[in-house]
């Protein structure tokens, strides 16, 4: 049951993460955006093939976000800032959305970040972020969610691919939600050491893409999750990531 | 009035326009035909310099020029082309030939702006509507260069493109490096290629009729019904070359249509609504199975093709099929698509 809130703290119409917010049109919207902003900005990242490479496949996708999948994977050669390791490692970001194709309802439409640590043919991290947009799927899910296996599809080149473990489904933990923005940005703060990044996190054209990501992405996901919290504590935030909550 | 020459060898097989398929031309052209029939190298060189101080809107030449060199050997018009461009830039080359296009080597096509076989010019179905693109666009193109000297290259495609607020970035960045350095006489030659082969000529930004049908989940029947075919008159290409026979439309502008028509947001393939277009054309459920689309191999209409493809590897435009996209393959031609054109597929079965 939804407890009244006062007149006075009503939220705005656009605070609505947990129950609207699930929508994939928005967050593909918020996608072409960045895509949109890394092709203009694409000589920034001249000497990386594969960032080119991505960019090459986005324009179908940019043209008909709601319409197109995109599956894209870029590496970044990154070093172990503490110096544990000497070998040169890749870092692997990945994004692939993939709306309903058919007309099943239950068909889920993909919206998946990855991230992904390689040495030499060998994986040392991967981790995926997840939305689900089947909110009445036999097995409840924290949306969104951080999974360090499930199916990744064929989005990461083939070293680390063959690595990842298809089977490890849990935990899913829950998470923030992120896009692809976020996820560059998040990846780039924990290789701030390496000078590709560092003078990428410098420039005023990154910040302002990245902020207007987290004012689209984070702003009713957090706003919501205070409001679940002070106002339907009934609900309880956690549970809110499993099930659709209605929020008033 | 614009004047249009016509080049041909003096050989039999040859057979330049007869006066009556001359007067079509001119009359669906609007233009005044100079056919020039030449049977030696020397009488080329004599017409040359009358070509370039007449300025005509363009000159149609023959591929193969037989027996005209001084051994009796075969000239290829596309050297004479390239002649020509290079004497008078403002004159469109269009070439023509029994010869197959396909056995004609690249390069030499590169020279005209675009090749029609013989018959598509003095047969049945002529192709006037493209011809007369052509002649117009290169026009337009040329002056263009003249006059906006100055002005930003990529401005200047824009302009000739006109592309949708909505896409226009992506076409700029799309636009070939060759393209955003000053023009030279040649460039115009250039530009019009891409605008007309490339830009138009594969997938990528615009659809043509097979790939917008199938984009709805029709056949060329269904999206022909003028109930539908209306709706999307606000996406077609408007720009330089654009050919009422070869219509485009703007891929970027599709889906919001079809959002405006059926009044709701789509995710996902427009196709799977194809249903609600056909109720707005207020078309009878019985009448409708023979204006969906149907994938190539297929006997039913219940798998909603998703792509175009080749029936093989011949790439012939009326081998086209609407297809499944996992029953087909990237065509291996096309494997390094330059940014925004996207490869051509070709059915490989099911």
């Amino acid at each position: 049951m939804k407890k009244k809130l006062s007149k006075s703290s009503k939220p705005t119409p656009t605070a609505t993460y947990f129950s609207k917010e699930r929508n994939y049109s928005n967050l593909v919207e918020q996608e072409a955006q960045f895509f949109t902003r890394l092709l203009a900005a694409k000589d920034e990242f001249q000497g990386n093939l594969t960032v080119r490479q991505a960019l090459q496949n986005t324009s179908g996708f940019l043209q008909d976000p709601t319409g197109r999948d995109l599956s894209i994977s870029v590496s970044f050669d990154v070093t172990d800032f503490r110096g544990k390791s000497n070998a040169p490692q890749k870092l692997f970001l990945g994004t692939r959305l993939q709306p309903r194709k058919s007309t099943d309802p239950n068909q889920n439409p993909q919206f998946t970040q990855y991230f992904c640590l390689a040495e030499g043919g060998k994986l040392l991290t991967r981790v995926h972020f997840d939305r689900e947009f089947t909110l009445e799927a036999a097995e409840k899910k924290p949306c969104p969610h951080i999974q360090f296996g499930g199916r990744p599809g064929a989005l990461m080149n083939h070293a680390a691919h063959m690595h990842w473990v298809e089977l490890v489904d849990k935990p899913r933990i829950p998470s923030m939600p992120f896009c692809s923005a976020l996820l560059w940005h998040w990846a780039f703060l924990e290789y701030q050491h390496v000078p590709e990044f560092a003078r990428i996190l410098r420039k005023p054209w990154w910040n302002e893409t990245v902020k207007h990501a987290e004012a689209s992405i984070l702003n009713s996901f957090f706003s919501d999750g205070r409001r679940l919290i002070e106002y339907q504590p009934h609900y309880g935030l956690l549970n809110a990531f499993y099930t659709e909550c209605a929020i008033s | 009035m614009n004047t249009l020459y016509w080049i041909d060898d003096t050989h039999d097989e040859g057979k330049p326009p007869d006066q009556r398929a001359k007067a079509r031309i001119e009359k669906a052209l609007k233009i005044k035909l100079l056919i020039a029939t030449i049977g030696s190298r020397s009488q080329f060189g004599e017409l040359l310099p009358t070509i370039v101080q007449e300025k005509p809107l363009g000159v149609i030449m023959d591929y193969q020029l037989t027996k005209v060199s001084e051994s009796g050997q075969t000239v290829f018009g596309s050297t004479w082309a390239a002649e020509i461009r290079a004497a008078c830039p403002s004159i469109a080359m269009i070439g023509i030939s029994h010869e197959l296009e396909k056995n004609i080597p690249t390069l030499r096509l590169k020279n005209f702006l675009e090749f029609f076989p013989r018959g598509q010019l003095t047969g049945i179905e002529p192709r006037f509507d493209d011809l007369s693109a052509l002649l117009k666009g290169y026009k337009r193109v040329f002056q263009a260069k003249t006059k906006e000297k100055d002005k930003s290259r990529i401005d200047l495609m824009k302009r000739l493109i006109r592309p949708p607020s909505s896409v226009a970035e992506l076409v700029s960045s799309a636009i070939p490096s060759s393209l955003r350095e000053p023009w030279d006489d040649e460039t115009p030659h250039v530009a019009s290629r891409w605008l007309w082969h490339e830009l138009q000529g594969l997938p990528g930004f615009l659809f043509d009729e097979l790939a917008l049908a199938t984009y709805l989940g029709l056949n060329l029947k269904g999206l022909n019904l003028s109930k539908i075919r209306s709706k999307f008159d606000s996406a077609r290409y408007k720009g330089e070359f654009a050919s009422e026979a070869r219509p485009r439309w703007w891929v970027a502008s599709i889906r919001r249509i079809c959002e405006q028509v059926i009044n709701r947001q789509i995710i996902g393939p427009v196709a799977n609504v194809r249903d609600k277009l056909l109720d707005i054309a207020e078309v009878a459920p019985v009448e409708r199975n023979l204006l969906l689309s149907r994938a190539h191999g297929h006997r039913s209409t219940h798998d909603i093709p998703d792509c175009v493809a080749y029936r093989d590897d011949e790439l012939e435009e009326r081998d086209r099929v609407q297809a499944v996209f996992d029953e087909t393959r990237v065509d291996e031609r096309d494997l390094n698509m330059p940014f925004g054109f996207e490869a051509r597929r070709i059915y490989k079965g099911r």
